[in-house]
């Protein structure tokens, strides 16, 4: 009891150790797993990103004239497996962390890559 | 108010703990008949987290079940990846690199310090000592952020990969990952110090939730709930995994049977854990960090065990040739302790319910992928008839 | 005209009266929980006012419009009067405490006891309050409340007369009085009496390790679970009123009343003894963890009660009297 009135008071002058949160944001860590973006000039639509999504969260279209592809935020897990497994390293993880919406539509993102030139 | 009387006779009240209810952080229902202030009866209904995950990881290839296992909890998230990635390796025949199982043990023994320490402050909480809640929770975010440098996220970290580690320790974050522990296990010493001092914690949890060697062994229970009623059981010790068997360490085991005991295992196998991971970032061998492994897998049938932070956690593998799992099965730690519930209520205090349910640090969502297994072997444990046709219904 | 009526009449609502007094329920809710949030590494109230002053007042408000519920099987009369006698009673109590100068709005020889009886009925209320409820987390928080009475209201009372003992009155002021005219302090001659006095106390306001009859883990809301908007609100205000009242009964009998120090205003050196009081119950509530009601019963007729008497027993033999 003793040791924690001390340590109590010790803290009371401390300060606080939490975060204003959304006025002070906290730096992420190098290598932290956010949404992944897709560097879409250097990719060649082969697909694996999609058929390794443990969640489909990753659509991939290729048509002569163009590659699509097609990423739903509200799906995704950030377990980075895309990543991973992306044979020309076309896929990074961002930093971002405040991701919520109250629109689903906002959720998707799609890049494209022109292929008719 | 439904006045019952129970198997002697007496009246009794009913009160209903959960499915929702702030001594408990996950829905899972507890009905206590009590007289007075004492419990005379306890009628569990487990279920309310069911998601099914173990038939979705029947229709999910294996690098992907990775991470469906990886949800199974939210705390011990490495443990059941490990024990996933284990059994796999093993159908498969893979042998990892010396690297990847010493940081697989780096992870799980960091995920053992933030899980004990949350449990300390759940603890705290539920005695209503939410000073102490408060400074655990905030000594524990030191380790959380050390995950997060490591693996890239706080809580899923999705270190494991069949064949290995996905991500590589540097020494610089080695180093860092020492000078944090070290903190970590100044403020542990303080916390044992002012638990084994603090007169109002002793009252709280001295002799309270008792539950004796004998009952402990035969109700399976595991984990620290195990050790403080003083069987030395570790899977860490008896079967080693991972890099265990080249790593020193004490099984920490308590013999005094109560809630006391129960946070002195858990606060000291932190002080342990701290020992376990500054020596294997120390004897880090050089090497690879992860072998290929095929993405089919041959037919077989694999059990994989391991000590999760609540306990041994058991999964089941059956393969049939494809890249898909046939059956897969998960057996919680949680599921083993919470038939002990019983013996150490009945007889208590009210006010020693919350406690005592949150001594065996139960992780519903990780035990409720069957409902009501083992339930029937204990008298006080079977479910009424009406119980029975009401949930027959409900289905 | 003036002396008469409307100077009485400011006294009585404004200055000492009901709008100071419940300014300074809220003032002090607000320095407890950002005490009790510093000692826990946190900010506490933040953005309501400076430094979220307002912020127990904002809550007030916020409850006050909220819907007013009454719940099917409760009995209307209790359930309707309690949460107005809970946030009546403290506040009359308070007006028997001397804030500034020697005498209190309202005073008379024997007030003191008045003051224990309204202890005594705030639990009463507290009792009914749940007990009228089909709630059985009510039910065994008002029962859990009567029962924690039994425990610590004979050692209050003790301790409270020892300083009355002292100074041969049964009236506050003339306690304040007393200690103003002798230039001392009780608690130098009776500290085991104002320690016995403060930890009763941290059992009237329901503050760890005495939060047993609202222990949120184990019975949710305790007595107050049936309770929302307007009643909950004045249940909240109660409560507030009731920690004023604790701090500056504590002020009164044992820190030297309302005194004149060099030239402060004895009012100003009032209320800061009352900060000093409540800062100690923040720092004691936030060190412990909660007792059961077992315990607590047997701790208080163990050591309390045979303590208090110890204390009166000195003071009957001139030790500290």
């Amino acid at each position: 009891m003793v040791k924690m009135i001390r340590n109590a008071i010790s803290f009371l002058f401390q300060g606080p150790a939490t975060r204003k949160y959304p006025y002070e944001k906290s730096e992420v860590p190098e290598g932290f797993r956010g949404p992944p973006t897709w560097d879409i000039e250097r990719c060649t639509g082969c697909g694996i990103c999609a058929r390794v999504c443990p969640v489909d969260a990753i659509e991939v279209e290729r048509t002569d004239e163009k590659i699509v592809v097609t990423y739903h935020l509200d799906r995704c897990t950030f377990c980075s497996q895309c990543e991973e497994s992306c044979p020309r390293d076309v896929i990074r993880m961002s930093k971002e962390f405040e991701l919520a919406d109250f629109d689903r539509e906002k959720m998707t993102t799609e890049y494209v890559q022109d292929r008719t030139d | 108010m439904t006045p019952r009387k129970d198997t002697v006779g007496r009246k009794t009240t009913s009160i209903p703990v959960g499915p929702q209810h702030p001594a408990l952080k996950e829905p899972e229902s507890f009905t206590f008949e009590i007289d007075g202030e004492t419990i005379v009866d306890v009628i569990p209904r487990l279920g309310y987290v069911h998601r099914g995950i173990e038939k979705a990881m029947e229709s999910r290839t294996y690098i992907q079940n990775l991470y469906l296992a990886e949800r199974i909890c939210g705390i011990c998230s490495h443990s059941h990846t490990t024990c996933y990635a284990q059994g796999v390796e093993e159908l498969l025949d893979v042998k990892i690199p010396d690297r990847a199982n010493f940081i697989r043990v780096i992870i799980a023994e960091l995920e053992r310090i933030h899980s004990h320490m949350l449990w300390l402050g759940v603890a705290a909480h539920e005695i209503g000592f939410d000073t102490l809640f408060m400074h655990s929770w905030l000594d524990r975010e030191l380790v959380m952020d050390l995950l997060e440098l490591i693996s890239g996220n706080r809580v899923n970290y999705a270190m494991n990969t069949i064949g290995g580690v996905r991500r590589n320790i540097s020494d610089d974050g080695g180093q860092k990952v020492k000078d944090s522990l070290a903190d970590v296990e100044e403020r542990m010493k303080h916390y044992v110090e002012v638990i084994k001092t603090d007169q109002s914690i002793r009252q709280r949890t001295k002799n309270i939730g008792p539950l004796n060697c004998t009952p402990a062994a035969d109700l399976c229970a595991a984990g620290p709930t195990l050790r403080a009623s003083g069987i030395a059981r570790d899977v860490r010790k008896d079967d080693p995994y991972a890099a265990y068997g080249e790593i020193p360490f004490d099984v920490i085991s308590y013999d005094g049977c109560d809630l006391f005991s129960r946070t002195l295992v858990r606060c000291e196998e932190i002080l342990e854990a701290i020992k376990i991971t500054d020596y294997a970032i120390d004897n880090l061998p050089e090497g690879a960090i992860r072998v290929r492994a095929a993405r089919k897998v041959p037919e077989g049938r694999v059990v994989s065990r391991l000590e999760a932070p609540r306990g041994e956690l058991i999964h089941y593998c059956k393969s049939n040739g494809t890249d898909t799992p046939e059956r897969y099965k998960v057996r919680a730690p949680t599921l083993a302790n919470v038939l002990a519930l019983g013996n150490m209520l009945i007889g208590g205090n009210v006010a020693d319910i919350p406690i005592v349910l949150a001594g065996i640090d139960p992780c519903f969502s990780c035990m409720d992928r069957m409902a009501f297994v083992d339930t029937k072997s204990d008298k006080r444990w079977t479910w009424t008839q009406e119980d029975l046709q009401r949930y027959a219904l409900k289905c | 005209m003036l002396d008469t009526v409307v100077i009485p009449l400011v006294m009585f609502l404004i200055f000492p009266g009901v709008a100071f007094l419940l300014a300074m329920a809220f003032f002090l809710e607000w320095i407890d929980r950002k005490t009790v949030a510093r000692i826990q590494r946190r900010y506490g109230p933040l953005h309501t006012g400076p430094s979220g002053i307002l912020q127990p007042f904002a809550d007030f408000l916020k409850l006050l419009q909220k819907e007013d519920i009454i719940p099917t099987g409760v009995d209307k009369k209790v359930f309707i009067l309690a949460p107005i006698l809970i946030s009546a009673l403290p506040l009359t109590a308070l007006f028997l405490i001397p804030f500034a100068g020697p005498s209190a709005l309202v005073w008379f020889e024997g007030d003191l006891f008045l003051i224990m009886f309204i202890f005594t009925l705030i639990v009463l209320v507290v009792f009914l309050a749940g007990y009228c409820t089909t709630s059985r987390f009510s039910v065994i928080g008002s029962s859990r409340a009567a029962l924690q009475m039994l425990g610590y209201e004979i050692p209050m009372g003790l301790a409270m007369i020892g300083p009355a003992l002292l100074a041969g009155s049964l009236s506050i002021s003339g306690i304040g009085q007393w200690q103003m005219d002798n230039g001392i302090w009780t608690v130098l001659l009776q500290p085991l009496g104002f320690a016995i006095l403060v930890t009763c106390m941290l059992a009237e306001l329901e503050f760890v390790p005495f939060d047993i009859p609202e222990a949120e883990t184990e019975i949710v809301g305790g007595w107050r679970t049936e309770y929302g908007g307007r009643k909950l609100a004045l249940l909240k205000l109660g409560h507030d009123l009731e920690l004023v009242l604790a701090s500056a009964l504590i002020t009164a009998l044992y820190l030297g009343g309302a005194q004149q120090i060099w030239i402060i205003p004895s009012i100003f050196v009032f209320l800061a003894k009352m900060l000093l009081v409540t800062l100690l119950f923040s720092l004691l509530r936030a060190v412990f963890a909660r007792m059961s009601i077992a315990q607590m019963l047997s701790g208080m007729w163990k050591y309390m009660v045979p303590l208090a008497i110890i204390q009166i027993l000195l003071i009957q033999l001139g030790i500290g009297g």
